[in-house]
């Protein structure tokens, strides 16, 4: 009777200490992947919002580029090319500036001299995790005599 | 006999209870492992209403800033302004209409009014502040876009806006999302005067 009870003691007995450590493993990685899934989701909503932010940032610096006029904007000491600008809610800083340069793609028309392609640039780095180096740009043009009725209401400057 | 004997305490050995350390060493992992998933799913819970309520924020600024900017830079003149409750009055003379955005501080929100409609258009919920200020054309020189400030309605070029708006979930004590947008807008069709 001893004898027979000896396997049916064996077959009763708890997990052995490597099939506990095996399931505390995946258990372990089960939940480590959950927190990255969701680090992942709240990294790209912030990633976004910032974004959001940058093309406001740029659109509005935009907006008002049209309002100098051609001798203003085109004179380094009138018209200052560097901004900086920030998201109070995720603390996030934009550096900007602002580049004019000839029209490329154009060829060589006779008023291309009068014509600039005005390049906005943000720069931010994410203030969470790998401080990843981001970069927008927003391009447009302005031609020298193709603002006077915007700015001035139809007079010559 | 003995054999005999031996055989029912066995079984009442095997088929007998747990011990009172057993079950304390299983209460406390227990516990522990429930308060853990507890924990992660009011966590988790938290952050997705936050998600939510900013991705329906920015959703609704984004709209509201859209139709603002179509507006304003069609507007041909800056009417007036008021402080209390903050308003300002746009005029359209191409369309031959008025364009009035006020700004409710009891209600939270910000609605346009067109003169050729008789019920206003709600922009904003849940507007925590909305202020503007008003420019001239005429920039400063040796900065990037600035402006000098419009002293009256007419000599307004460039309205600039800021909002706040925020949502709460169960009081400001359990979730408080906000978000906070500014525009430049220029009054395109706004002639010098």
């Amino acid at each position: 009777m001893r004898i027979l009870t000896e396997p049916r003691k064996a077959r009763l007995s708890a997990y052995t200490l490597t099939e506990v450590m095996v399931s505390v493993g995946i258990i372990g990685v089960l939940f480590v992947s959950l927190y990255l899934a969701f680090s992942a989701g709240f990294t790209v909503i912030r990633v976004a919002r910032e974004n959001l932010r940058a093309t406001q940032i740029l659109v509005q610096r935009e907006e008002t580029v049209r309002l100098y006029t051609w001798s203003q904007l085109t004179d380094p000491t009138y018209f200052k090319t560097n901004f900086v600008d920030n998201f109070a809610p995720l603390g996030t800083t934009y550096y900007g500036n602002i580049t004019l340069s000839q029209p490329a793609n154009m060829g060589s028309p006779s008023y291309l001299s009068d014509i600039r392609t005005v390049t906005l640039t943000v720069r931010w780095t994410n203030s969470i995790g790998s401080k990843l180096p981001h970069i927008r740009q927003m391009q447009t043009q302005v031609a020298h005599y193709g603002l006077q009725n915007y700015v001035f209401g139809g007079t010559a400057p | 006999m003995i054999m005999s004997s031996c055989k029912p305490s066995r079984i009442a050995g095997r088929s007998a209870g747990v011990t009172l350390v057993e079950l304390m060493v299983a209460l406390g992992v227990g516990s522990i492992v429930l308060a853990v998933v507890a924990t992660v799913t009011v966590f988790g819970a938290r952050s997705f209403m936050a998600l939510g309520n900013y991705s329906a924020l920015d959703q609704q600024s984004c709209a509201g800033v859209d139709q603002m900017t179509r507006e304003i830079r069609q507007a041909t003149a800056l009417i007036s302004t008021n402080n209390s409750p903050k308003a300002l009055v746009f005029t359209n003379a191409n369309k031959g209409i008025t364009i009035t955005y006020a700004w409710n501080a009891n209600t939270k929100q910000l609605t346009a009014k067109y003169s050729n409609e008789s019920q206003e258009r709600v922009l904003l919920r849940g507007c925590e502040d909305w202020s503007f200020h008003l420019w001239q054309r005429t920039p400063y020189s040796n900065l990037t876009n600035v402006f000098y400030a419009a002293t009256s309605p007419k000599l307004c070029k460039l309205v600039d806006m800021s909002w706040k708006c925020s949502r709460t979930v169960g009081g400001t004590k359990l979730l408080n999302t906000e978000s906070i947008q500014t525009a430049q807008i220029v009054l395109r069709n706004q002639k010098a005067n």
